[in-house]
């Protein structure tokens, strides 16, 4: 048996056995029913992305570790999309994004969010003027108290820096 | 490609994006760049990544301007959040990054998330607040406590992050009435028609209840265990155990008292460090020493002095201070 088989197999088995006390359990911190449920179907699909044949020792405190996480990355964009919205409403109506719109623009901030996560702050500050008010290199520097050949170098720092999370990303660790 | 050819490549691709992402470049850097995708397939691939890491910036423009994009960004990093990954001690990446890596978390680093990103309700060192909730239940909060209020249709749940609340709950008046709850890192307490505080820590909750009962229900315990008036307990994750009776104290501080009833003198004073920022200890010779009386610390910078004067007259101590923000009670 190939190891993709051999870790859904077991995804199964946990899912059998777990799925209904994962639920309750998602139920428990997050009195939402919905919520779990969509929490514990997603809890299930990071398993399945990470093919591991082998299963766990502790099977439910395992998932518990993986829902936890799931949660907080569900409050982390909550908080995201509060703060985009508060954002949104200081400008004119006109401006107002349709809910589709809204939805493609919540999906990328987020993306944005994780992306330059661990960037040094003005770097992070050079790059999203650049990209998000499309300011050039001049300005950009103006604001930072920097010259433009600084500005450059923080661009190429910042796409490098996402180019080598890309190449660390699921692509690789799935070859492992 | 070899694995140092295919970062050169990055590395030039990320080199070229800053060139042309500047107003000031011009035809002839276009051409150089055009010449340089041509020269290996691997530059192309590494400019396809490049141009994958655009979209979501192009995206956001498009929806709905990228300055409110920047702005959010910025909102939704500020303090708790950052204060949530230095408890966690970790980058956001570990924690999953939307899924781009896997994330996994302990029940401590969970809980330090919740309580950085989630917590509504705050009082400082010191401070003491009452709050009414939206079904008539009176809430106090206690010197440097964090609690989250969340009223749902499913429940009315306040989630204590840290220190000390003191609930009277009031009666639902939805068709459904729905349970009245206070969740620790420890476990769950539900409210059987009450009067009942709950004082959080790394170690453990207490619970004391004054009026109607409790249910304890630690998170990873199935037991549960009912608390009558009158009662206190202490549980953790795994379990609860019954610890005497209901504390005058852990009601009194909610009307600005500090209430000492036969107190050994290093407990009382670990209680009343808890209401300021100076560390307070005991010298030699004086942890058998027993305190009983009842102290103001509605203003703890105002009563504090106070309070230090009346154990000098009542017992055989003296403060003194060794250092800057130290106070120390030692045997005359």
């Amino acid at each position: 048996m190939d190891l993709a088989a051999a870790s859904a197999d077991c995804i199964g088995d946990l899912y059998r056995s777990h799925h209904g006390w994962l639920q309750r359990w998602l139920r428990l911190h997050t009195g939402c029913g919905e919520r779990a449920a969509d929490l514990a179907h997603d809890t299930f699909l990071r398993l399945l992305g990470r093919r591991e044949a082998r299963s766990p020792a502790e099977p439910r405190a395992y998932l518990a570790t993986v829902a936890r996480g799931l949660l907080v990355d569900h409050w982390r964009r909550q908080a995201l999309e509060r703060a985009w919205l508060e954002a949104l409403s200081a400008q004119p109506a006109a401006l107002a994004p349709s809910p589709e719109d809204r939805a493609l623009a919540l999906e990328a901030l987020a993306q944005i969010d994780a992306m330059l996560d661990r960037l040094k702050p003005r770097v992070r500050e050079a790059f999203l003027l650049a990209q998000l008010d499309g300011l050039g290199y001049r300005e950009i520097g103006q604001r930072l108290g920097v010259g433009e050949r600084m500005v450059k170098k923080y661009m190429a720092e910042a796409m490098l820096h996402c180019l080598m999370l890309i190449a660390d990303g699921p692509q690789t660790h799935a070859g492992r | 490609m070899p694995a140092d050819k295919e970062g050169a490549a990055l590395a030039a691709a990320a080199e070229w994006f800053a060139r042309l992402g500047d107003d000031a470049a011009d035809e002839a850097e276009r051409q150089r760049w055009r010449d340089w995708l041509a020269a290996d397939p691997g530059h192309a691939q590494a400019w396809a990544r490049v141009e994958a890491i655009a979209q979501p910036f192009a995206q956001l423009r498009a929806a709905a301007g990228g300055p409110s994009g920047r702005q959010a960004l910025a909102e939704a990093r500020r303090a708790p959040r950052r204060q949530a990954l230095r408890v966690l001690g970790l980058g956001a990446l570990a924690l999953g990054g939307y899924g781009l890596l896997g994330s996994e978390l302990p029940r401590s680093a969970y809980w330090a998330a919740l309580a950085a990103w989630r917590s509504d309700q705050r009082t400082g060192i010191g401070q003491t607040r009452h709050l009414e909730l939206a079904d008539g239940s009176r809430l106090s909060l206690n010197t440097a406590t964090r609690v989250r209020i969340d009223y749902s249709d499913e429940w009315r749940r306040i989630q204590l992050f840290d220190g000390e609340i003191l609930l009277d709950s009031g009666i639902d008046r939805r068709a459904r009435p729905r349970p009245l709850i206070v969740d620790t890192r420890h476990g769950r307490v539900t409210a059987l028609g009450t009067r009942f505080s709950v004082r959080g820590d790394e170690a453990a909750t207490r619970v004391d209840v004054f009026d109607g009962a409790v249910r304890i229900a630690p998170f990873d315990d199935a037991g549960t265990l009912l608390l009558p008036a009158g009662r206190s307990a202490r549980f953790t994750a795994a379990r609860s155990e019954a610890a005497g009776p209901a504390a005058a104290a852990r009601e009194g501080w909610a009307d600005g008292l500090l209430i000492a009833d036969d107190l050994p003198l290093p407990e009382f004073v670990a209680e009343l460090a808890r209401y300021t920022p100076l560390r307070l200890e005991t010298g030699p010779g004086t942890a058998a020493l027993r305190l009983t009386g009842v102290y103001r610390i509605g203003q703890p910078a105002r009563d504090l002095p106070a309070i230090l004067a009346a154990i000098e007259a009542s017992l055989p101590l003296r403060a003194d201070s060794p250092g800057p923000g130290r106070v120390r009670l030692v045997a005359r």
